[in-house]
């Protein structure tokens, strides 16, 4: 190869670089701007100004009421950031899925992880906890624990036949069937109360959102990110080649598998737990993404964070500015929001976008 | 590489600022909005079981579903309501709450929106004790506000004497709360007295039906369960074995038990000015080719109910009218209308209209 040709490569590869991080950087602000903005829009009656001082005086002294404060650091602010969270969250796990798989037709959801999630959560319910006794947290850790009891399933299903993509396709289809199923029988039996709250779980939602579990969602996120974005080179290639080419060039295909999958189900497990189902992002923000950025991973991960928040704070806002004072659910602004923006992107775009 | 540090870089700053924002704020203590300490408290218990201290009198009630209106406004309180529901509203716009037409909205029972409510500042949230958000979560969310959250349901009869007094001693309303309470229990203890001697084997067996064909309640514990107003009026529910709710049964099932007696609700009511469409409900039942050879169907004991007189708040009239049905001649001189209109007339301060049952109760 010239020196000349070489050079030419390596410019380019570096002005490929930079334009990718400046469209990750430009997300990164919309994000921002949608943020600030968020955090001004409520039922209460509050001045711009006022929400920025209120913001600004919990770090620093100001004189602000205490309706106010209440307003935006116990009620706006907690929900706006799990939903930062959460969108992040459920949109990277479901871009590792769909990089595992192979498929774009699957979500953090494929393996069966909602329907656990949800049989988890109404048996707990339908044991009394929530309603009689334990509180929230019962229910949260049993949606928890059947979800990973789920993944943990799949997973040693594809080490009995083998961790290939149809298999933990139709290993989590079959699971999550199953889990269905159980949850069904469960709430037959239940009385109109308990049936209420299983079905109220099921619906994502970021009214529960506190601190608490802020935190937690946030913390898992940042801990499971670094790990996934150490993968990004083996998913790249796992993409575009089948097993045998990929593991011709180093990759250990299907340990990277078993380990994505189980990042994915942990942060999906985790966020589910205290939202209910969110679902749609974890399918969709990946493609938009796609779109917009590329299928290299490097910036696709990140991108794809930056895009399901995006995603699930806009339709937070959308549902709660339609007609107030009613908050229309979560996953249903969310299709709203989303599909669109999918759709105009899959006409307009000229190349092919998947691969 | 530059990208990678820059990366790393970020995420210490996002967790930094993440553990020390919600570590921080979790345990921090709002200050509560200054609670006004010349206003007496007392402490009181809700139906979720929770002691949950109130202003007394609470002048100031944001309500998170209908029922609380109604029984606010037989206790003369209805100026208190300063925030209702979604469901409350309907109400309102059909013209069974006019005085509430300018009261602001304050979301629905399943998802209140808690900056309205802070705005508004209540003294008390009254809403449904057992279905989500639960009341501990929602005084969660309306903890730096200072407002209290109770939670009544007014639709368990077993326990609506109680809910009604710990609404009227939050009101300190104890007159009229005795006797809005005296006029139901009241009839009550006539349709016991009249029934408690009735044998088992003559006990009227009941099949009650909802508004879907074949739906049919169990659950007799609760209360608030169909089958425990067919009791508390003498009768005995076809599917007493049944704990589930409410439930699908095999027609077949329905006609080998042979019911004395058939029900079926309607959400034709108050605002139901002629009965054809009771009759329409009626004719289906009574054409069902397997049960016209039950008790009931030959004997021409089947009835429509109004759900307003047999659900929701109004689960305290289905005894007085299933009692009339089921045994007319322990109860000839008792005339359910009658109640239903002092009820309203009295209590509602509204005129009295609509239909309840069909065919109509001598």
């Amino acid at each position: 190869m010239s020196a000349n040709s070489e050079i030419c490569m390596i410019e380019e590869y570096s002005e490929y670089v930079t334009r990718k991080t400046l469209l990750l950087f430009a997300g990164f602000v919309t994000l921002g701007m949608l943020i600030l903005f968020a955090v001004t829009v409520g039922a209460a009656d509050l001045k711009i100004e006022e929400v920025f001082l209120v913001v600004y005086s919990r770090f620093f002294s100001a004189k602000v009421s205490d309706f106010s404060y209440g307003v935006v650091w116990h009620l706006r602010l907690p929900r706006l950031l799990m939903g930062v969270f959460a969108g992040a969250g459920l949109a990277a796990a479901g871009a590792v899925m769909q990089g595992i798989t192979r498929n774009p037709l699957v979500s953090p959801f494929t393996i069966g992880i909602s329907s656990a999630a949800a049989f988890g959560a109404s048996l707990s319910i339908y044991l009394g906890a929530g309603l009689l006794w334990g509180g929230q947290v019962f229910i949260m850790g049993s949606a928890f624990f059947f979800s990973l009891l789920c993944a943990s399933g799949v997973f040693s299903l594809t080490r009995l036949r083998g961790s290939s993509p149809e298999t933990l396709v139709l290993a989590g289809i079959a699971i999550s069937y199953l889990f269905s199923a159980m949850a069904a029988v469960i709430q037959f039996f239940a009385s109109e109360e308990k049936l209420m709250a299983m079905v109220h779980w099921s619906f994502g939602s970021l009214s529960n959102a506190n601190w608490d579990s802020t935190a937690v969602i946030a913390l898992s996120l940042l801990l499971v990110f670094p790990l996934l974005m150490k993968y990004s080179w083996d998913l790249n290639a796992m993409m575009f080649v089948n097993d045998e080419t990929a593991k011709s060039l180093g990759i250990n295909t299907s340990r990277v598998r078993t380990v994505l999958l189980l990042l994915s189900a942990l942060v999906t497990s985790v966020i589910i737990s205290f939202t209910g189902i969110i679902g749609f992002i974890g399918l969709v923000a990946p493609h938009l993404t796609r779109f917009l950025i590329g299928g290299d991973h490097r910036f696709l991960l990140p991108g794809t964070c930056i895009s399901g928040s995006i995603l699930v704070v806009a339709a937070d806002i959308a549902g709660r500015i339609i007609m107030p004072p009613v908050v229309l659910p979560l996953g249903v602004v969310i299709s709203f929001v989303g599909v669109p923006m999918f759709l105009y992107l899959l006409i307009s775009r000229k190349e092919e976008f998947w691969k | 590489m530059n990208y990678k540090a820059l990366l790393i870089l970020f995420m210490i700053i996002m967790f930094t600022l993440t553990v020390s924002s919600s570590g921080c704020i979790s345990q921090s203590a709002f200050n509560e909005l200054g609670e006004d300490s010349s206003k007496n408290t007392i402490k009181i218990q809700d139906s979720a079981g929770r002691y949950v201290e109130v202003p007394q009198p609470v002048e100031r009630i944001v309500i998170l579903w209908d029922n609380p209106a109604e029984e606010l406004r037989s206790l003369g309180a209805t100026e208190r309501i300063v925030g209702i529901d979604t469901e409350t509203k309907k109400k309102v716009d059909a013209g069974f709450f006019p005085e509430l037409a300018d009261v602001p909205v304050v979301g629905s029972w399943d998802e209140p929106d808690y900056e309205k409510i802070a705005e508004l500042k209540p003294d008390v949230v009254i809403m449904l004790s057992s279905y989500p958000p639960l009341p501990d979560d929602v005084q969660k969310k309306l903890e730096p506000f200072g407002i209290a959250v109770v939670g009544l349901d007014f639709y368990r009869v077993n326990v609506w004497e109680r809910e009604v007094r710990t609404l009227g001693f939050m009101l300190d309303a104890e007159e009229e709360t005795d006797r809005y309470i005296h006029f139901f229990t009241d009839e009550w203890a006539l349709i016991k007295e009249r029934t408690k001697d009735i044998p088992d084997g003559e006990m009227k067996k009941v099949y009650f039906e909802g508004l879907e064909s074949y739906q049919t309640y169990g659950g007799a514990d609760y209360g608030c369960g169909i089958p425990g107003m067919v009791r508390a009026a003498g009768g005995i529910d076809l599917f007493p074995e049944f704990s589930a709710y409410a439930f699908e049964v095999d027609p077949e099932e329905v006609a080998g038990r042979n019911p004395d007696v058939i029900i079926k609700g309607s959400t034709q009511g108050y605002f139901a000015n002629e009965s054809s469409k009771f009759e329409i409900i009626l004719t289906e039942i009574t054409n069902r080719p397997e049960l016209t050879d039950t008790n009931a169907v030959k004997s021409g004991n089947v009835y429509v109910i109004s759900w307003d007189a047999a659900a929701g708040a109004r689960k305290k009239f289905g005894p007085i009218y299933l009692a009339k049905i089921f045994y007319p001649e322990k109860f000839e001189d008792y005339d359910p209308n009658l109640i239903m209109k002092q009820y309203l007339e009295v209590f509602q301060g509204v005129e009295y209209q609509g239909v309840y049952c069909y065919p109509q109760l001598e």
